[in-house]
């Protein structure tokens, strides 16, 4: 069975957060250092993308609870695996690898959940880098960009090789708050299925930054869409930054004019003051149901809680 | 899904432009157009982006739902003029261009023309 015939059955659940099931465990330095990084002279904890090659234990094992959980997609562990974000660790050389890597582990667990009725996919994960190509970071020079186009084209096309030699299912560009680093994003992962004479889905997530509802580039949830109009997705939607109930009206407006699927990746609630979500799986189901009911999506986000009654809520 | 049959044209700014075989004219504004206006020419020459840019912005509120931006003129860096020109219209909310320019470029094999769906009021 194909992901669409897959699409064609039920909604489509997506696994949540890595970066807090990363928190759960209390890593050290050292977790994020092997045999090669011993003497690297810059400090790598926080680099969450790089567990895959130093702890690839604690990687598998929540895309494996993920799967636990009911999720018919998980996503790689390289929302950062690009020469750009990994160059604030010096570590641009490892993307190749990081990308190969964690596809491989995400495949590992999908091949150990999947059965011929239910099988399992796995996403590699394209963040949008710490930089934007369509806004200057000087106030002062509002025509200079600290990116081009085509050096995000470049970087998302080495990452996009290391996802689909790995074992990636789909190519997933999200977290997008600057549509221009979405359009280098999606041309370069074109570009190299030209090469390959090969396609995977693409899947587009944008980010809403606030009741605005606006991306951080300015663009409405509807110019968003127009503007990956050009490229055969397999589904746009919005994820992160807003709770389940406030990114529902920009849902909605993607879902009355896109002609692809929908996927809607929201919070548990907004963060507190500590950066935690208070909403219970209770609540967040919910507001999810909410989506269900209007017809709203066909891809969902399956978030875990701490504590053990998280497992009853499946949403 | 809304009904989209209708639909001819879909542009997107900061804010969508979707014109219907119902809809009345769009405004094009030429005015940005190094073959179509001398004063336009004389200033991306002389490099002086903030009065073309001017030009940009009195088309906007003039009515202009669509800026022809053109570049391709014999005595110019046309590349780098529309590179320059769309980076400082993308920073003005009130003009805001599709980010589409260096795509553009790849397709229209760096001739430096290039139109671009714009939206009054982007940044409200």
């Amino acid at each position: 069975m194909t992901l669409y015939d897959l699409a064609q059955q039920k909604i489509l659940i997506l696994d949540g957060a890595m970066g807090t099931m990363i928190q759960r465990h209390s890593l050290e330095e050292e977790d994020f250092r092997n045999a090669d990084l011993e003497d690297h002279p810059n400090s790598l904890k926080g680099n969450n993308d790089l567990l895959s090659l130093t702890r690839p234990d604690i990687i598998l094992d929540i895309h494996r609870k993920y799967f636990e959980a009911g999720c018919d997609i998980v996503e790689t562990n390289t929302f950062s695996s690009t020469t750009i974000a990994q160059a604030d660790y010096a570590l641009e050389h490892l993307v190749y690898p990081l990308n190969f890597e964690s596809a491989k582990l995400a495949r590992q667990a999908a091949d150990e959940y999947s059965t011929p009725d239910r099988p399992r996919f796995v996403a590699g994960s394209m963040g949008p880098t710490n930089r934007t190509a369509s806004m200057s970071p000087d106030v002062n020079r509002p025509g200079f960009r600290a990116i081009t186009f085509h050096a995000l084209v470049d970087a998302y096309a080495e990452q996009t090789k290391g996802l689909m030699d790995g074992g990636a299912d789909i190519l997933m560009v999200e977290t997008v708050f600057d549509t221009l680093n979405a359009k280098a994003a999606v041309f370069a992962i074109q570009s190299v299925f030209d090469e390959r004479g090969t396609t995977l889905p693409i899947m587009v997530s944008g980010t809403i930054t606030d009741a605005s509802g606006r991306t951080l580039s300015g663009q409405t949830a509807h110019a968003f869409l127009i503007s990956l109009s050009h490229v055969p997705l397999f589904s746009i939607g919005l994820n992160c930054a807003l709770g389940a109930d406030q990114l529902m009206p920009y849902i909605d407006t993607l879902s009355q004019h896109a002609e692809v699927l929908i996927s809607a990746h929201p919070n548990a609630g907004l963060p507190n003051a500590m950066g935690a979500y208070d909403q219970d799986p209770e609540e967040f189901a919910a507001l999810l149901k909410e989506y269900f009911k209007r017809n709203l999506i066909n891809i969902a986000r399956r978030l875990l809680w701490h504590h053990a009654r998280s497992h009853q809520s499946n949403v | 899904m809304s009904d989209r049959s209708d639909i001819v044209l879909e542009l997107s700014g900061l804010e969508p432009l979707v014109v219907r075989k119902d809809s009345n004219f769009v405004n094009v504004g030429e005015r940005t157009n190094v073959a179509g206006s001398k004063k336009f020419l004389r200033l991306i020459n002389e490099g002086n982006f903030d009065e073309a840019l001017s030009i940009a912005r009195e088309q906007v509120e003039g009515g202009a739902q669509i800026l022809d931006v053109n570049m391709d003129d014999g005595l110019i860096d046309g590349r780098e003029a529309m590179v320059n020109f769309l980076n400082l219209i993308a920073a003005e909310p009130d003009i805001a261009t599709d980010s589409d320019h260096d795509r553009f470029f790849q397709v229209g094999n760096h001739r430096g023309r290039f139109t671009s769906g714009t939206r009054k009021g982007g940044g409200q």
